[in-house]
């Protein structure tokens, strides 16, 4: 029998007033779960980790064992070992993934993600069709900015808040206008970072969040429970994960869903089991502190790794019990199993986390696995990849044509093939107006093992850094000073991009 | 019926409002013009539009709240306390309230709730005293009175914007 907690039972009653009072919520919160009509398709579920880099896993071969159940899921998926993020915080990262395209061209490329109006029909939920029951769950508020977006396109919304401890997140009340009110509301009248805008309201829903927040036991978590410092939202993992696998498990098919989970993103909070875990006195290679970065000192960008790393650890353990949940309810045998991240986080060159400039190979190198139904045994892909590849693959999964808008190719072992030639990005411009050209911005290029990072706009001249990521993995040696012929070719057809790109923008 | 009767007439609640209005309107608009700048950066005109609805009707409700509670008071208190020259001690008591409100939001702590409520009710004991005695003072009562005068002009400004506000966000919400 299941057992119902207090807190279900009023996040029940919650719900039930909502959809008496908002009769909108009342489909989008799964009132309205349409049955799947063509059992022959393959289900897809993607499940994306906010700020999840490659580089901290063990299974792309990092010497702290943080994702000993990833590396078991490896075995029955195709891993690819050079996927690259859309950009390095998560609306660019969303948008790319999402819609198959850079930021420089849906533009969600700063704070708030609004992509270019004409091009919000532009989506993986609009590429898979209306055949799929299409779900998301995006528990990262920023990805919501870029999700509800997209609502005319999705069937099921689940808001940040449904499997936390606790949410006091305003735009959920608002189903039919959820982009704006939470722009408005959540982001602007009610920030909880920020003196209120609403002064009453604001203030009592401050002392609210305040008060429940101080009352949530923190058993199982020695630096406090996992929540999101921007917005009001607290969660423990294991519930998280208990709600994703009910989500998951309980969905006739076929379905889609996006399932953005907040962690391993900062504040790190690992669980017990793994606090104080890689206490074990091992250090990266050192670098050398970056002008753009944040000059943060050694010893605490050290700390803040293991932190992170024995949060990545937390948050493995309990994948490694969703999959094996999956395992036994059969979840494998018919669906597409998409392990994935948004962007990665760095903890080098004096920068801690992801808000930086930088796009050195720890922020912008991403996992990614994907398990193809009743798959047994491991791919291995070393081809550079990239997120604005997902929407074409699920696209040409589930039938349909892969749209003349996307700028993604089909990733190699799912109809693709390996392409060193290939030019992927990664781009970070959240300095720059949507509306305008590139103006301040790093790029990153990569083209088989050969990386190229540009500046524009942050100082007087523009500059450039080149790697060769086959004999430099860390990006320690700069060639661009010895400038070899690789260089000026990558050169011209990153400056030619970009051209490209600014000039609907260029007056 | 006698406790309906100790409902303030329009003309005394009017400057009170208008004081609420003025004050919480011009809090949330200067907030609204410092986002300005971002928000241009990646919102249309109309969205901007949208937004400065939603927080206006955030503020209409705050307002609200504030007049709700001097009315409670009103009809809770002995009425040679407050009904009498409410318009007055109604427009101090809101001041303080607010102020109390702002500077609580410029220096907010996390705290329990049951703290909050202690200095709640505490800062609203002492707001209340400090209006019975500035309502004592001629000059500063006239002042006042003054100034809540004025700031009624406010409201044929302000009260237009509202009913657009609300409208907007409820015709967004409805279709």
């Amino acid at each position: 029998m299941t057992e119902i907690t207090r807190r279900d039972f009023l996040k029940s009653m919650g719900a039930l007033a909502s959809m008496a009072l908002l009769p909108g919520v009342a489909s989008r919160l799964g009132g309205n779960f349409k049955q799947g009509t063509n059992t022959s398709k393959p289900n897809i579920v993607i499940l994306l980790f906010d700020a999840m880099s490659a580089r901290n896993l063990s299974l792309y071969g990092y010497p702290r064992q943080t994702s000993p159940n990833m590396e078991r899921f490896a075995e029955r998926a195709t891993v690819y070992h050079s996927h690259i993020s859309g950009g390095n915080y998560t609306i660019p990262g969303v948008a790319s993934l999402l819609t198959g395209t850079y930021s420089w061209t849906n533009r969600a490329i700063n704070h708030s993600g609004v992509m270019r109006r004409d091009m919000v029909s532009h989506n993986l939920f609009n590429a898979i069709g209306s055949d799929y029951q299409r779900i998301t769950f995006p528990q990262s508020v920023w990805a919501n900015f870029i999700v509800t977006q997209f609502l005319n396109d999705v069937d099921t919304y689940l808001p940040p808040g449904i499997f936390s401890e606790l949410d006091y997140l305003l735009f959920e009340h608002f189903p039919n206008d959820a982009n704006m009110a939470l722009r408005s509301l959540d982001d602007f009248a009610f920030d909880i970072t920020q003196l209120p805008v609403s002064p009453v309201m604001g203030t009592i829903q401050r002392a609210l969040y305040s008060r429940d927040s101080a009352q949530l036991p923190s058993y199982g978590y020695p630096n406090g429970v996992p929540h999101n410092v921007n917005y009001p939202l607290r969660f423990r993992l294991d519930e998280l994960f208990a709600g994703v696998n009910s989500l998951v498990k309980d969905q006739a098919g076929p379905f889609i869903s996006y399932i953005h989970l907040f962690p391993p993103h900062s504040p790190y909070r690992p669980t017990h089991t793994f606090f104080n875990q890689f206490n074990d006195g091992w250090a990266p290679v050192e670098k050398p502190v970056h002008r753009f970065s944040d000059n943060a000192s050694d010893g605490k960008v050290r700390n803040a790794r293991r932190v992170y790393d024995e949060y990545v650890a937390s948050v493995d353990l309990e994948l490694g019990r969703l999959l094996d949940s999956f395992e036994a309810g059969g979840v494998f045998e018919n669906s597409y199993v998409i392990l994935t991240s948004d962007h990665g986080e760095m903890f080098e060159r004096g920068e801690i986390a992801h808000s930086t400039p930088l796009l050195y190979d720890p922020v912008i190198h991403i996992p990614l696995l994907i398990s193809a139904p009743g798959q047994t045994t491991r791919e291995d892909i070393h081809a550079p990849t990239s997120a604005i590849d997902l929407l074409p693959t699920l696209a040409n999964i589930a039938g349909q044509p892969i749209p003349d808008w996307c700028e993604g190719a089909l990733l190699p072992g799912l109809g693709g093939e390996e392409d060193e030639e290939r030019s992927v990005y990664a781009v970070e411009a959240k300095s720059n107006p949507a509306f305008g050209p590139l103006n301040q911005a790093t790029v990153a290029m990569r083209k088989g093992n050969l990386k190229l990072i540009y500046y524009t706009g942050y100082e007087a001249e523009e500059s450039f850094e080149f790697y060769d990521l086959q004999n430099d993995g860390e990006e320690l040696k700069d060639l661009n000073p010895d400038n070899p012929s690789e260089l000026k070719r990558m050169k011209d057809e990153l400056l030619d991009t970009l051209d490209r790109v600014n000039k609907p923008y260029t007056r | 019926m006698n406790f309906l009767k100790k409902i303030p007439s329009r003309d005394q609640i009017t400057p009170v409002y208008a004081v609420i209005v003025t004050m919480i309107y011009s809090w949330s608009i200067v907030f609204f013009f410092w986002r300005l700048p971002s928000l241009l950066f990646y919102s249309t005109i109309g969205e901007i539009g949208v937004m400065f609805a939603y927080m206006i009707t955030a503020d209409f409700l705050d307002s609200l709240i504030i007049l709700i509670l001097l009315i409670l008071l009103c009809l809770l208190l002995p009425e040679k306390l407050f009904f009498n020259r409410f318009s007055t001690k109604g427009v101090f008591l809101s001041v303080l309230i607010l102020a109390g409100i702002f500077s609580y939001g410029q220096y907010y702590r996390a705290e329990s709730l049951a703290l909050l409520l202690q200095k709640t009710l505490l800062a609203g004991l002492v707001f209340l005293i400090l209006a019975f005695l500035l309502d004592e003072v001629q000059f500063v009562r006239r002042l006042f009175e003054g100034i809540a005068n004025r700031a009624v002009v406010f409201l044929y400004l302000f009260l237009p914007i509202t009913a657009l506000s609300v409208l907007t966000v409820f015709l967004r919400n409805l279709f």
